[in-house]
């Protein structure tokens, strides 16, 4: 196997919007090995979250090509998407998307129930006992502050051990010592399970926190570094 | 993902939804239409078999074969001999001949019975004269009789004394004042004498040539007596006919038959209600789940994986409702039994599991059908909607899914009535009304706006929410307004079909008929009805007389050999005269004779010559049958002369009305020159029936029958459909609740969303109550509008189109529907969005 673990080629992505064109990004060119963490920022707007649902297979791209392990992610059918999702990626979002009607253990399941994986009920406890809330495992999102919700949404990412995570503002709805917390968590989460890591963020400490950073303007890249 | 980890997701996330209650309006919705359906299905499947079961009750068998002369004992036992089948074969032997009591003589309808007589029903009788009556399955015992009371007085004997039939002496045990299987109009008959068929012989009297009914009476399973039937028929002569409960529909016929499609179009209002109710929660339902959509999609989840999920919680939704949807139908149907078991016949047969398994069918169909277009969005929500959460999924087309609704609502319509041209008129009217009421509602909207500057001001703010929210809230005006159309008319037609019921057999229907009133006698016979306080319906002149000729051609001839067995031809008419149409005929044709000074003299003496004919009314059901129109020349036999008189009008009778009506209705003084006698009929209740006693002695002329166990039998399969009726009715309110809820629910979580807003804003609760209370009432009041807009359409097509009567604007319902609506949906809203005021504004605006 080579060792990428993500590669984009002439990557463009453009939306019709009242019958014109709008282009959200030109011309993209990226190589991220396993291992890898990468930073993506840029200003609002500017492509950062549409790119990321490039990568991870969220999404159609207009032109070029995208590689995700392996996988020819522009070649495949939604479906076919969703196996690779299944099989190598987990996720984080701003806004944490826990199903509301789960208790923490049973959204931490949920994406082991997907792989049919076994002992999914004993992963996903330990798992939550990692990321310390194991005083919290039959409560319900709306029964958790939000950094205790991104906690049990970076378990749920987690628990798969996968080998590409996706990360949008992992930290932008919380204030900035449990941003922290939550940063420190998934970081060593990530050098535990060796993770490729993806995240796009505006906080400049947290990009510096990662190997590479490739910048974003106005759907353009940069300089990547 | 696997099927047993799908299936344990959705029932995982479908037991919490039913915790959080996010299921609880669909599914309740669901439900009322199960159990309105399962009550329906499973009542009117009891009550026709009932009635089924009382009609043979009637026939005295199963099938009936009569025949003029006796049938060879092969063809009636060869069927028996060469299949198992078990039949039980009853015989009766009818004629008419002279019983004599010592010196008395009366001209009797004599029945001999086997033994076995009668195979399904009762014959009532008592042991002394108008003693107390019982019911019986036996038969006269062989060397006995029972007969009805005119035989007894007729002939001036009692029980226990004999009477002569032919060379035998029969005693009399018992009178009989009911039989089951009693056949042809009720007055115009000899009185009957039951004998044993064991005794004929002796008697002598039924020889060669004498006119003689047999008839075979056979009872057996539903299979087996139709397999005689389609192996008899074709053996017997044209003489020989077979009677089953098809061709011997009781009276109340009409009645049930309209009874019972006001059942089933009323339980279609409610399915059609549960169903509005079940798409815009199923819409709610699937709104509320884009993000888990989108989120089962983003871990790994196929589309179809999604599609599943949703499916199997429908379908255990389901399925739920459809099995505790029949157990309710089943358990409201026993208890509607059990409430009026006092008026339901003795065997009042279970139903059969067929409405079980057609609801639990109908919970799929509806279910699906009404959610299968926004379940199927869910499918196509984008993984993306993770990262971006405006990304609604692209929904069908409109066109297709209202498509695809109207083909479906279509179906059930037609599947439920059967009737293609009720299904077309029903959608026709509800397109219409649908079409127009949003007309009206958008109008209302407009000029809501526009008056609302000056409303005063605690108002004005509740009427802008409105007005703001119209996208959502005009939609939600007219399905109110179409609910609560839908519950007044279901309630208004519900009452005419009552009321045209009690009018048609009020307390004291006549149960009692007197004929032969020699006209020496009207005066005392009066004064004796006086004494007795009876109150006794108009005496009608009757001659008794046989239509002969049609415009001088003879009507045996003129009518072909099929309908020959017309009773009105074969038999003498009861020919009567009178001012004034009876009170419920109704002239169809031509026109009643002007009314006559009463006072004048001349009337009632009044003769007519050749050169002016007599002026006669026809019923139209002969009329027609004969081909008689108006201006044509009847001729009647009465005794030795005849009459000619000129057909005028033609008017239909209330047959099933239980009180004197004729066929023949001539101008006043047309019989003056013929012999007459009188005709009343009168309620006597049953603790007086005694005086029919003194009657009977003080006028041994007269000829009295008594009906009051038909019309007992009459009046208690009417309490029970009236009851039916009622109970269907509150289906139809049930499901317009229902709606109601699941429209409000619909755009609760904005609403929550906003009063969270504006109390964190500074506004108080009694603010928001009141523009809460505004919005509710106002948004009550359109909706009350666009319901008398439409109820006063339909009603007006309905009476003048259908009924052809007259109708009158309902001024009431204009005042009452907007109040209703106010009232209802204020306090529903209010109810249902007690949220917005109970819980603290930062968990709302959190949990959003
Ligand atoms: N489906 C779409 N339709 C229309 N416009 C879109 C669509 N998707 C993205 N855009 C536009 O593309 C641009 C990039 O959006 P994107 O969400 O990727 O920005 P972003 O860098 O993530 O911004 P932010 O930092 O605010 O999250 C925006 O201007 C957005 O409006
Ligand atoms: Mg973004």
């Amino acid at each position: 196997m080579s060792n990428t673990a993500l590669s984009i080629q002439a990557l463009h992505k453009s939306v019709e919007l009242n019958q014109q064109t709008i282009k959200i990004l030109t011309d993209i060119n990226v190589h991220i090995g396993k291992g890898d963490s990468v930073a993506i920022v840029g200003s609002s707007g500017s492509g950062k979250s549409t790119l990321l649902g490039l990568m991870a297979g969220l999404d159609n791209a207009s032109n070029g090509t995208i590689s995700l392990m392996g996988n020819n992610l522009t070649e495949m059918s939604e479906d076919q998407r969703a196996k690779v999702r299944a099989e190598h990626v987990g996720f984080v979002f701003q806004s944490f998307q826990l199903l509301p009607n789960l208790s923490a253990t049973e959204n931490v399941m949920l994406p082991l129930e997907v792989l049919n994986q076994k002992n999914a009920q004993h992963s996903a406890t330990s798992m939550l006992e990692r990321v310390g809330l194991s005083h919290r495992l039959t409560h319900y999102p709306s029964q958790l502050s939000g950094g205790e919700q991104q906690r049990v949404a970076l378990a749920r990412a987690f628990v798969t051990q996968p080998d590409i995570l996706f990360a949008d503002e992992p930290t932008g709805n919380l204030d900035t010592k449990t941003g922290n917390h939550i940063a420190d968590l998934l970081f060593e989460l990530n050098s535990e399970v060796n993770t490729t890591l993806i995240l796009v963020t505006h906080d400049e400490h947290l990009a510096k926190r990662c190997h590479h950073t490739i910048r974003l303007e106005a759907g353009a890249l940069v300089n990547a570094s | 993902m696997t099927l047993t980890t799908l299936a344990r997701l959705a029932i995982k996330l479908l037991i919490r939804e039913w915790r959080a209650g996010s299921l609880t309006v669909m599914a309740t919705a669901l439900l009322i239409a199960i159990t309105s359906h399962t009550t329906i299905g499973f009542f009117t499947e009891r009550l026709s078999n009932a009635m089924e079961a009382k009609a043979t009750h009637l026939l005295g068998a199963d099938l009936v074969i009569k025949s003029p002369s006796a049938v060879s004992p092969e063809l009636l036992d060869g069927y028996v001999k060469n299949n198992t089948d078990n039949l039980n074969i009853a015989h009766t032997i009818e004629f008419t001949t002279i019983a004599i009591a010592g010196d008395e003589l009366k001209l009797s309808s004599v029945k001999a019975v086997s033994n076995n007589y009668p195979l399904k029903g009762f014959m009532r009788t008592s042991r002394t004269l108008f003693g107390e009556e019982f019911t019986t399955t036996d038969s006269p015992a062989v060397g006995e009789v029972w007969v009805e009371h005119r035989v007894l007085s007729s002939l001036n004997i009692n029980i226990g004394n004999t009477i002569d039939i032919g060379d035998t002496a029969l005693t009399v045990s018992r009178v009989l004042t009911f039989e089951p299987d009693r056949s042809g109009a009720f007055y115009a008959l000899a009185p009957r004498i039951i004998m044993n068929l064991n005794d004929l012989a002796k008697a002598g009297i039924v020889q060669q040539g004498s006119r003689v009914d047999y008839r075979y009476l056979i009872e057996g399973s539903p299979g087996s007596i139709k397999a005689y039937r389609d192996w008899i028929k074709p053996q017997l002569t044209p003489s020989q006919s077979v009677l089953d409960i098809h061709n011997e529909r009781p009276a109340v016929s009409s009645s049930l038959v309209r009874a019972e499609s006001y059942m089933k179009l009323s339980g279609l209002v409610a399915i059609l209600l549960a169903a509005v109710a079940i798409a815009m929660s199923a819409r709610l339902y699937a709104e509320s789940h884009y993000d888990t959509s989108a989120l089962i999609r983003c871990l790994g989840g196929r589309q179809n994986d999604v599609l599943f999920i949703f499916v199997l919680q429908l379908s255990i939704l389901a399925f739920f409702s459809g099995v505790i949807g029949s157990i309710f139908g089943w358990i409201s149907q026993s208890f509607i039994a059990f409430i009026i078991q006092d008026m339901l016949p003795e065997s009042f047969p279970q139903a059969s599991l067929t409405s079980a398994w057609t609801g639990l069918a109908l919970s799929f169909i509806v279910l699906f059908g009404f959610s299968l277009p926004t379940l199927l969005r869910l499918r196509q929500v984008s993984p993306l909607r993770v990262l971006r959460k405006n990304l609604e999924p692209s929904s069908l087309s409109g066109t297709i899914i209202y498509l695809a609704t109207f083909i479906f609502v279509s179906l059930l319509i037609f599947v439920y009535t059967q009737d293609i041209k009720l299904t077309t008129a029903s959608l026709i009217g509800g397109a219409t009304i649908a079409l127009f009421g949003f007309i009206i509602v958008a109008l209302l909207f407009i000029l809501l706006n526009k008056l609302n500057q000056h409303f005063p001001l605690i108002i004005k703010s509740g009427i802008r929410n409105l007005i703001r929210r119209k996208n959502e809230t005009r939609w939600q005006t007219l399905a109110f307004g179409i609910t609560l159309m839908a519950m007044t008319l279901v309630i208004i037609i519900r009452s005419d079909l009552i009321d045209t019921w009690q009018s048609q057999l009020p307390e004291d229907i006549p149960n009692h008929f007197v004929m032969n009133i020699l006209p020496g006698d009207v005066k005392a016979f009066e004064e004796f009805l006086t004494e007795n306080k009876i109150t006794a319906s108009n005496l009608y002149p009757v001659s008794r007389g046989r239509l002969t000729h049609i415009n001088n051609i003879a009507v045996k001839s003129s009518v072909t050999k099929e309908e020959e067995s017309n009773e009105a031809l074969n038999r003498e008419l009861n020919l009567t005269e009178a001012k004034a149409i009876q009170k419920d005929n109704r002239l169809v044709q031509g026109e009643w004779w002007p009314p006559r000074d009463i006072s004048d003299n001349s009337v009632s003496k009044q003769s007519f010559s050749a050169q002016t004919k007599p002026k006669v009314s026809v019923e139209a059901r002969l009329a027609k049958k004969l081909n008689i129109e108006l201006n044509d020349e009847l001729t009647f036999f009465i005794g030795s002369r005849s009459l000619k008189a000129s057909v005028s009008s033609i008017r239909t009778v209330k047959w099933d009305s239980f009180k004197p009506n004729f066929y023949m209705v001539f101008e006043p003084g047309s019989l003056n020159s013929y012999p007459t006698t009188n005709l009343t009929s009168f309620y006597l209740p049953a603790q007086k029936r005694k005086v029919l006693n003194s009657m009977l002695r003080q006028f041994p002329a007269i000829t009295l029958l008594e009906v009051g166990a038909i019309l007992q039998q009459i009046k208690s399969i009417l309490a029970q459909v009236t009851l039916a009726v009622e109970i269907v009715l509150s289906f139809v309110l049930f499901a317009g609740f229902a709606v109601t809820f699941a429209a409000l629910q619909s755009t609760l979580s904005q609403r929550l969303h906003e009063g969270a807003l504006m109390r964190t804003l500074g506004a108080s609760k009694r603010q928001i109550r009141i523009n809460q209370w505004v919005e509710y009432a106002m948004m009550g009041s359109l909706s009350g509008l666009i319901a008398v807009a439409g109820t006063e359409v339909v009603l007006w097509a309905l009476y003048t189109q259908v009924f052809h009567l007259e109708y009158r604007v309902n001024f009431l319902l204009m005042l009452l529907l907007p109040l209703t609506g106010a009232l209802v949906i204020g306090l529903f809203g209010i109810f249902t969005s007690r949220k917005v005021l109970e819980e603290s504004p930062t968990l709302v605006l959190r949990e959003s």
